[in-house]
C-alpha cells in the first residue's frame, strides 16, 4: 500500500524537478518578492509593535481583494481541490480516494488559513485581540468560499444558485462595520456551506474527471517546457468551452448586431487575459496610493511611482484598444474575402467605436474610484481618450504610411492624456 | 445477474443523454454497447463506474444499488477510451503502483508484461508510448484491478490487428472465468462474433438487445444481414 503513495509521491517530485529545472528564474523572483514582503512585514510588526494600531491606507482594498479571489473561485468554475486524473481513476474504486480527498481538504484549509494570517495581521496591525478576531473571520469566509465554489462546480442550477447567494451574503458580512455583523454574515455562510457540503448527494465526477485530466496534461506539458503543446491543449479547451450568453439570446436587430456581436466576443475574451489587466489596475493602485513599496527603488520613490502607475493604466487602457482593434479587423478581413455583411465599412468601425466608448467609460469609472481621481479632469480624460480612441481606429482602416506614423503619435498622446487621472 | 441497468433517465444541462435505459449483463457473458457517437454509450458506462449518477432509474451490481456499495467493495474494472496515467511515473512503475492497490489479485505482473507484450516498453513514461502500446498498460493496469465486471469504453482504438487479436482472447478468457464484460464500441464489425449480446442505442434510446439472430429474428430483419446492416437498418427506423 506504501508502496502506491510513494509512487504518487515520486510523480509530484519529477513534476516539480522538471518545472524547477525549466523555470528556475520564475521561481526564483517569487522567491525574491516573498523574502522582500516578508522583511516588510517584520519590520512594520517591529515598528509598530503589538498594542499600536496601524490605519495604512491600503487596507480597505484587503477585503475587497478577498471578496474578488472567493468571487474568481466561484465563477472560475475550474475544480478549487485537485488531485491527479490519474489518482481518481485508480483509487477511485478504493478506500484510499476519501482518505486523499480529506486530505486535500484539510490542506486546502492550512493554505486559506495562511493567506487569512497575512491579511488579518496587514488589517489589524498584529494588535491582539484583533489580529485573532480576523484571523477566525477571514480562515471562515476564505474556507467558505472554498467549499462554496467547490459545491458550484460539482452541483446543478439550484445548487449553483444557493452557493452564489451563500457568497453574496458572506461578503456583505466581510464588509460590515460591526464586528458582530461581520461574525453573523460569514459564519452563517460558513455553516450553510458545511451543511450542503453534508448534504451533497454526489460529486460530478465525470466533470471533475475531464478537467483534471486537462489540466494534469497541461501540467506535463509545462513541466516538459513543450509550449506548442500548451498552447494546442489550451485553444483545443477554449473552443470546447460551453457558451452560456449566446448572441441569439440578445434583442439582435440589424442595426445592433455588429455592436453585440463585438460585446460577446469583448465577454469571451480568455479570462487570463482579464485576470491580467485587473492585476496591473490593482498594482498600479497600490503603488500610486499606498507606501507599501517603500524602500525599493524607483517603485518605493513617489516621484516615479506616479509616472509607473499612470503608465501600467495606460496599457491597460491600450490592451482594452487592442481587443477591439483586432476584433474589428478580423471582421473586416472576413468582409474583404467575401463575407456578406449588410452594411458599409464605416458602420462596422462605428459599431466598435460605441462599444469601444462604452468599455472605455466602464474602466474610466473604475480607475477614477481607485485611484481617487479629481471628476472634472476625469471626465476631460475620457473625452480626450474617447476621441482619440476613435481617430485611432479610423486610422487602422486607412493603414498608409501616413496613418501608421500618426498612430505613434497618437499613442504618445494616449500615455500623456493618462496624467489628467492623477492630476 | 451481475449488473441491472434499469429504466436509468440523465440528463447534462443541455442534453437528455439517457431516456428510460434497461439492461443487464450476466456472469460469463460479453455485452456489447454499441451506437454512433454521441448514442450515449460513455454516458452509460460512466454511470456503470459511478462518476455519473442517474436522475431517475436504479443500477444494481449483483442485486445491491451501487450508490450503497463501499468503494474497496465496487468489484469493477474500466478502461477509459481515452488512456490515463501519472505522466511522470514509467509503465513497469504504474504496474506496481496498481499491484499495490490490489495485492490479492493473482494475477502477476511477470504474466501480464508477457501476454501483453510490455517487456520493450517499461522503462517508458507514458509520453514516449505509441497510442497502441497506452492502450496496451491500460488493459494491464485494468486486469491488475480487482473485478467481476470489466467494462471498456472504445477498447480497440489504436491496437493494431495482432494486438486486437490478444486483447479479443482477454476478453474470452474473462467469459471463462465467469466474469463479465460490457464494451462499448461503434467500429461493428470488430465485436461481431465477440459479444454473446448487444445492446444498440441510438440518442440515448435503446432501440434494440439480444443476441445477434434474436435480435434479426424480432425485428424481421434479413437472416443473412451483418451487425452493421443490422443496427444501420434499426436507426433509420428509429429515425
Amino acid at each position: 500500500m506504501i508502496a502506491a503513495y510513494k509512487a504518487i509521491a515520486k510523480h509530484k517530485l519529477r513534476t516539480a524537478k522538471g518545472l524547477l529545472k525549466h523555470y528556475w528564474p520564475s521561481y526564483l523572483g517569487i522567491l525574491l518578492g516573498v523574502v522582500f514582503l516578508g522583511s516588510r512585514l517584520i519590520a512594520a510588526i517591529g515598528q509598530i509593535g503589538l498594542a499600536r494600531p496601524p490605519t495604512p491606507a491600503y487596507i480597505p482594498y484587503l477585503p475587497a481583494l478577498l471578496i474578488v479571489m472567493n468571487g474568481y473561485r466561484l465563477w472560475g468554475q475550474t475544480p478549487v481541490i485537485r488531485i491527479n486524473a490519474a489518482t481518481l481513476h485508480y483509487l477511485y474504486h478504493t478506500g484510499h480516494f476519501q482518505r486523499i480527498l480529506l486530505l486535500k481538504y484539510l490542506w486546502s484549509l492550512v493554505k486559506n488559513l495562511l493567506a487569512a494570517l497575512v491579511s488579518a495581521g496587514l488589517i489589524s496591525g498584529f494588535r491582539q485581540p484583533e489580529f485573532v478576531t480576523y484571523t477566525v473571520l477571514l480562515t471562515l469566509y476564505l474556507y467558505a468560499g472554498v467549499i462554496s465554489a467547490w459545491l458550484s462546480y460539482h452541483g446543478k442550477g439550484r445548487q449553483r444558485r444557493i452557493t452564489l447567494v451563500v457568497y453574496l451574503v458572506m461578503s456583505a458580512g466581510l464588509l460590515m462595520p460591526n464586528a458582530v455583523l461581520r461574525f453573523a454574515g460569514v459564519g452563517g455562510g460558513t455553516l450553510a456551506a458545511l451543511y450542503m457540503l453534508y448534504r451533497l448527494p454526489h460529486l460530478n465526477l465525470a466533470r471533475y474527471y475531464q478537467d483534471l485530466f486537462r489540466l494534469d496534461q497541461n501540467m506535463a506539458y509545462v513541466s516538459r517546457y513543450d509550449l506548442a503543446q500548451m498552447l494546442q491543449t489550451t485553444a483545443e479547451y477554449a473552443a470546447n468551452r460551453r457558451r452560456r450568453l449566446l448572441l441569439h439570446h440578445l434583442p439582435l436587430n440589424r442595426s445592433n448586431a455588429l455592436f453585440l456581436k463585438s460585446c460577446i466576443t469583448t465577454v469571451r475574451t480568455d479570462p487570463r487575459i482579464w485576470t491580467i489587466l485587473i492585476s496591473l489596475l490593482l498594482f498600479s493602485t497600490l503603488l500610486y496610493r499606498t507606501s507599501l513599496f517603500a524602500g525599493i527603488p524607483v517603485l518605493g520613490d513617489p516621484a516615479s511611482a506616479t509616472p509607473i502607475s499612470v503608465l501600467l493604466i495606460m496599457t491597460v487602457y491600450a490592451n482594452m484598444g487592442e481587443l477591439l482593434q483586432r476584433q474589428m479587423q478580423t471582421m473586416l478581413n472576413k468582409q474583404r474575402l467575401g463575407l456578406f455583411l449588410p452594411m458599409e465599412q464605416r458602420q462596422i468601425v462605428f459599431a466598435y467605436i460605441a462599444w469601444g466608448s462604452l468599455l472605455n467609460l466602464g474602466l474610466t469609472i473604475s480607475v477614477g474610484c481607485l485611484m481617487a481621481s479629481n471628476a472634472i479632469y476625469l471626465m476631460a480624460f475620457y473625452i480626450l481618450y474617447s476621441a482619440i480612441y476613435a481617430f485611432n481606429m479610423h486610422c487602422v482602416v486607412g493603414a498608409n504610411r501616413a496613418m501608421r506614423s500618426l498612430q505613434k503619435v497618437i499613442r504618445i498622446l494616449q500615455v500623456l492624456i493618462g496624467f489628467l487621472i492623477v492630476a | 445477474m451481475i449488473l441491472q441497468f434499469e429504466n436509468v433517465s440523465f440528463s447534462y444541462p443541455t442534453t437528455l443523454a439517457l431516456n428510460n435505459v434497461s439492461f443487464e449483463v450476466r456472469l460469463g457473458e460479453i455485452v456489447g454497447l454499441i451506437g454512433a457517437n454521441g448514442a450515449g454509450k460513455t454516458t452509460t458506462l460512466l454511470h456503470i463506474i459511478r462518476y455519473l449518477h442517474p436522475d431517475s432509474g436504479r443500477i444494481r451490481l449483483n442485486g445491491i444499488d451501487i450508490t450503497k456499495i463501499k468503494n474497496e467493495n465496487f468489484a469493477v474494472t474500466y478502461i477509459p477510451d481515452t488512456p490515463v496515467f501519472y505522466e511522470e511515473l514509467t509503465a513497469l512503475e504504474h504496474l506496481h503502483f496498481v499491484k499495490a492497490l490490489y495485492p490479492d489479485n493473482k494475477v502477476t505482473l511477470e504474466s501480464i508484461i508477457d501476454r501483453l507484450e510490455l517487456n520493450d516498453h517499461l522503462d517508458k513514461v507514458p509520453s514516449a508510448l505509441s497510442r497502441g502500446t497506452k492502450q496496451k498498460l491500460m488493459v494491464a493496469l485494468a486486469l491488475l484491478r480487482h473485478y467481476v465486471l470489466l467494462v471498456a469504453d472504445e477498447p480497440f482504438t489504436g491496437l493494431d490487428p495482432g494486438q486486437i487479436v490478444v486483447f479479443k482472447q482477454i476478453l474470452t478468457d474473462c467469459r471463462r472465468e465467469q466474469k463479465a464484460v460490457l464494451l462499448s464500441t461503434h467500429l461493428l464489425d470488430m465485436v461481431e462474433g465477440l459479444c454473446d449480446r448487444y445492446v444498440m442505442l441510438h440518442r440515448g434510446r435503446i432501440i434494440a438487445q439480444g443476441t445477434k439472430q434474436d435480435i434479426i429474428r424480432q425485428y424481421d430483419l434479413n437472416s443473412d444481414s451483418t451487425l452493421e446492416q443490422v443496427y444501420l437498418t434499426l436507426v433509420r427506423r428509429a429515425k
